[in-house]
């Protein structure tokens, strides 16, 4: 209702005055904040939090000249419990010389405490509510002093949580075998890991108005383009949501083409990735709760490139991509291919394999439009079935549905077999790309490209194909092209686009996303192999010299 | 409020601008022409024409040179003042409009003799015109991206189709070099209708405000209409060689013809004239978006609209009963000579005009200081 704000009755002089900020407030914190009275602070906690069980208020005495009522609260769960016994309660029990000390001037007790009692490696002070509440719903320890409108925090966070482990959906065969957990703290020192480099930034914000969570943008100062690290970041400071359940939350709040198929930010488990793009000149974000981190910008190639490709011989990375790219060619047009070929042109394909394809499907019931459509319709059900169902399960449901369902239906002579070679190699092919979004994009693309073949043929696909690459070519992820290097061409770029050359090779880093510092290497990088190259004199050597 | 435009077209993306608003429909019955022109020798006409366009592209591009920011639009009512400025520029919309309802009528035909035989005009051009105003809707970024794309896709395939076909290429069929009998007056309509398959170059009138380095323009100009002129002679000359004159003047679509001729056991596709018909379409395409995409955005800067989708989608219908018109091969191949003479008149004398009244401007500007 913001014309109400126009229709407001007109403030009195005296309404003015009681309003003056307190200087608290001209600090930009937002109120209520605590008062001297210990009394009354743990009350209005207690109101507030009082009913949930989970949040522990432990009373405790100061003995100093005459005891100080203190309070903890902290949620039982998120805290370590050792910290808070060993390193606030127990340190809290002074010894006696510095008592006397300390009771003439009771305004510094607080900041004693701080500086000299407590063996807590991270304290802070916070003076307001909100914030208050913030930190110690995220595991941190609240320690409030009667007489103090200040209360100290300490990070005494420790939850359960589950262990590093290898990621589930993108295994390799070589390679490290790291992926990222749920806890934010640890997967951006697993980055810190790798890239021992002062210049890593990581910037933490909160996102959510009542999950309040954690999210960190993490690139490298020094070689990412700051335009592109600026619109990442303003992006998400604008993200205005409940709550972040998945890093899932903010791609869809940060994409450049909301409505489109394709996806325009990266996600991904596995931390090797995110330090490669990192490395790229690209901007990692971590989600505190999800393993999954995203990396943006990103263009339509690097969706299959495989964290592999780089951890193999050159040959055998080209060989695998080129297996790839082809797979994305079969999961896009195969089924529709067949379907123009045998509606409209079968005078294209050769004699022999017409004969046998027309012998097959003697008999089928169907029209082959219908037939492909209901065969990618149950590979699609038996896919979702075996996901949902639990892991062995799962495989097991797959066999019987693949298999069995398959044959019978050939054996009925429901499906011709011409169709479910076609559809089980389309629905092989999916499998291969390695990144999951981009497989959902080809699944669902599928089926438009199967209805213009119905309508057109050959032209239909066609002009599908020309409606997508013109879709595709609109599409700007933070600003780069989303099918660079191909359109805008760049050669230097291609060395890892279809293919890959040696890592001595990998020179520059790629010029799409217009890193400050385009070297990868030194300046002496193109000679240095050479150099290493030279094989050692085994036999004689010694003898000359 | 003038928006401050980004500049970001590269000088490769101008050279295949230029040869995809030139490489269209017309290149497939292209040799029919050049045979009926000088019979044997018809390659050599081809390139003979090809010289003369490349020498006015570069009259074209020092013109343009000398107005980085304006497009044709802006650069025409400069030099000759409001209303012959309007004048040219209409003129210039209507030849870049001109091509679109013959090539989508020329698609037509092409989808009719080869994919679906009986496809009414109503879903073949229909279809492809919904295409069409969708994709000149886009912003001029998509358009030049999607152009690279595509026109690497149609020349990939047509080069490898052309260069298999010198599998039965004889040079017999070439003698005598400068053919039978010299150029026929009684042809002059053909001979000078050759030129509208090369008018690629006034793409560059509205391109320059957007070029990264619109110095360049002249070296742009130059690989494109050159390498425009080599494959031209190169086809030409293909098909000369393969089929003989006499035999390519019955043909309606040597190119067509020669993609059937080769044969090859290991594809698994029988006929190869298909495969490129399927990519011809993504050629025909980019010569319609480009102008298509050029008509709307003149239109709507002269009429002073924001935004030109909205007359991306206004031009359909009207193209479409356009190219209804052509009914059939006969009557658009008289109108596509007729836009051969307009192309003659657009590509060489108006950029003569222009650089004439550049200099003439220049002139007195200096000296007036």
């Amino acid at each position: 209702m913001k014309f109400r704000q126009y229709f407001r009755r007109p403030k009195k002089l005296k309404e003015l005055c009681e309003e003056k900020e307190t200087p608290r407030q001209q600090q930009g914190e937002e109120g209520p904040f605590l008062t001297a009275c210990l009394a009354d602070n743990v009350n209005y906690l207690k109101k507030r939090l009082g009913e949930s069980e989970d949040v522990i208020f432990r009373e405790y005495t100061l003995d100093l000249s005459e005891p100080i009522p203190v309070m903890v609260v902290f949620v039982d769960g998120l805290v370590s419990k050792e910290v808070i016994n060993e390193f606030i309660l127990q340190s809290l029990t002074f010894k006696g010389e510095l008592k006397t000390e300390w009771a003439k001037d009771r305004s510094q007790l607080l900041k004693h405490i701080k500086d000299r009692v407590l063996n807590i490696n991270e304290v802070s002070m916070v003076s307001s509510f909100p914030k208050l509440f913030t930190m110690v719903l995220s595991g941190e320890t609240a320690l409030l002093i009667e007489g103090h409108d200040e209360a100290l925090i300490c990070n005494t966070r420790g939850w359960e949580h589950r262990g590093i482990a290898e990621p589930q959906v993108e295994a390799v065969i070589k390679g490290p075998r790291v992926g990222f957990n749920e806890i934010l703290r640890s997967n951006t020192a697993q980055i810190r890991r790798w890239i021992r480099d002062p210049h890593l930034t990581i910037k933490t914000m909160q996102i959510g108005k009542r999950s309040k969570t954690d999210v960190a943008l993490v690139y490298l100062e020094t070689v990412a383009n700051p335009k592109i690290v600026q619109a990442v970041e303003k992006r998400l400071k604008q993200i205005d949501i409940d709550g972040v359940i998945e890093s899932s939350f903010l791609q869809d709040m940060i994409e450049d083409k909301p409505f489109s198929l394709f996806p325009t930010v990266q996600s991904t488990e596995r931390a090797d990735r995110v330090v490669a793009s990192i490395l790229e000149g690209r901007v990692a974000v971590l989600c505190d709760n999800t393993p999954f981190v995203l990396m943006a910008p990103v263009t339509f190639w690097q969706l299959y490139h495989a964290a592999e490709d780089y951890y193999h011989r050159w040959p055998l990375a080209f060989l695998l991509r080129t297996v790839r790219y082809l797979s994305f060619l079969f999961s896009l047009y195969l089924p529709s291919v067949y379907i123009a070929l045998s509606l409209y042109n079968p005078e294209l394909i050769p004699f022999n394999l017409a004969v046998k394809i027309a012998a097959t499907r003697e008999g089928v019931p169907f029209p082959v439009f219908l037939e492909a459509l209901l065969m990618e319709i149950a590979i699609e059900i038996i896919r979702e079935a075996s996901a949902r169902l639990p892991g062995p399960l799962g495989q097991t449901i797959g066999i019987v549905g693949g298999f069995i369902l398959g044959d019978a239906a050939v054996r009925a002579g429901l499906i011709s077999p011409i169709t479910t070679i076609v559809v089980a190699l389309t629905a092989l092919s999916s499998f291969t790309a390695p990144s999951f979004e981009v497989a959902v994009t080809m699944r669902l693309l599928r089926f438009p490209l199967m209805f213009f073949a119905l309508i057109g043929g050959l032209y239909g696909i066609a002009i599908a194909t020309i409606l997508l690459l013109i879709h595709m070519s609109g599409i700007l992820s933070f600003g780069v092209p989303y099918l660079a290097p191909v359109v805008p061409f760049s050669l230097d770029d291609l060395k890892d686009t279809f293919f890959t050359v040696p890592r001595w090779a990998m020179i520059n880093r790629p010029s799409t996303f217009k890193a400050i510092d385009q070297k990868r290497k030194g300046t002496k990088a193109n000679r240095w192999w050479q150099e290493i190259y030279k094989p050692p004199q085994l036999e004689g050597d010694e003898e000359e010299e | 409020m003038r928006q401050k435009k980004e500049r970001f077209i590269t000088i490769r993306q101008t050279v295949l601008l230029i040869i995809c608003f030139s490489i269209g429909g017309g290149i497939l019955y292209l040799p029919n022409t050049a045979a009926k022109v000088l019979q044997s020798g018809g390659w050599l006409w081809i390139f003979g024409v090809g010289l003369l366009v490349i020498l006015s592209g570069l009259i074209t591009a020092f013109l343009i040179r000398m107005f980085p920011e304006d497009t044709l639009v802006e650069l025409s009512q400069k030099l000759l003042g409001k209303p012959l400025g309007i004048a040219v520029s209409l003129m210039l919309i209507l030849f870049f409009f001109s091509f679109v309802p013959l090539e989508v009528r020329i698609l037509q035909e092409l989808v009719n003799i080869s994919i679906l035989q009986q496809a009414p005009f109503w879903f073949v051009g229909g279809l492809f015109l919904l295409t069409l105003a969708y994709a000149a809707s886009q912003n001029i970024k998509s358009i030049v991206y999607v152009n690279e794309l595509l026109m690497e896709i149609a020349l990939g395939v047509g080069l490898v189709v052309t260069v298999l076909a010198w599998q039965h290429f004889d040079p017999v069929h070439l003698l005598p070099v400068f053919g039978e009998s010299r150029i026929n007056p009684a042809h002059f309509r053909e001979e000078l209708g050759v030129a509208y398959i090369y008018t690629g170059f006034p793409v560059i009138f509205f391109l320059v405000p957007y070029l990264k380095l619109p110095q360049k323009v002249v070296k742009a100009t130059f690989i494109g209409t050159a390498f425009l002129t080599l494959i031209y002679t190169f086809f030409t000359l293909t098909v000369l060689g393969v089929f003989g004159y006499k035999e390519t003047l019955n043909l309606t679509y040597p190119g067509l013809e020669l993609a059937k001729s080769v044969n090859l056991e290991t594809v698994i596709l029988e006929r190869l004239d298909l495969v490129l018909i399927v990519s011809w379409i993504s050629a025909i395409f980019t010569t319609c978006l480009v102008s298509y995409f050029f008509t709307a955005l003149s239109i709507s800067k002269l009429c002073g609209f924001k935004s030109h989708s909205l007359v991306a989608w206004a031009l359909a219908p009207l193209t479409y009963y356009l190219s209804t018109l052509f009914t059939n091969y006969f009557v658009w191949k008289e109108y596509s000579a007729y836009l051969g003479f307009f192309a003659l008149l657009v590509t060489v004398l108006l950029p003569a005009i222009l650089l004439i009244a550049a200099l003439i401007k220049r002139r007195s500007i200096q000296g007036n200081q």
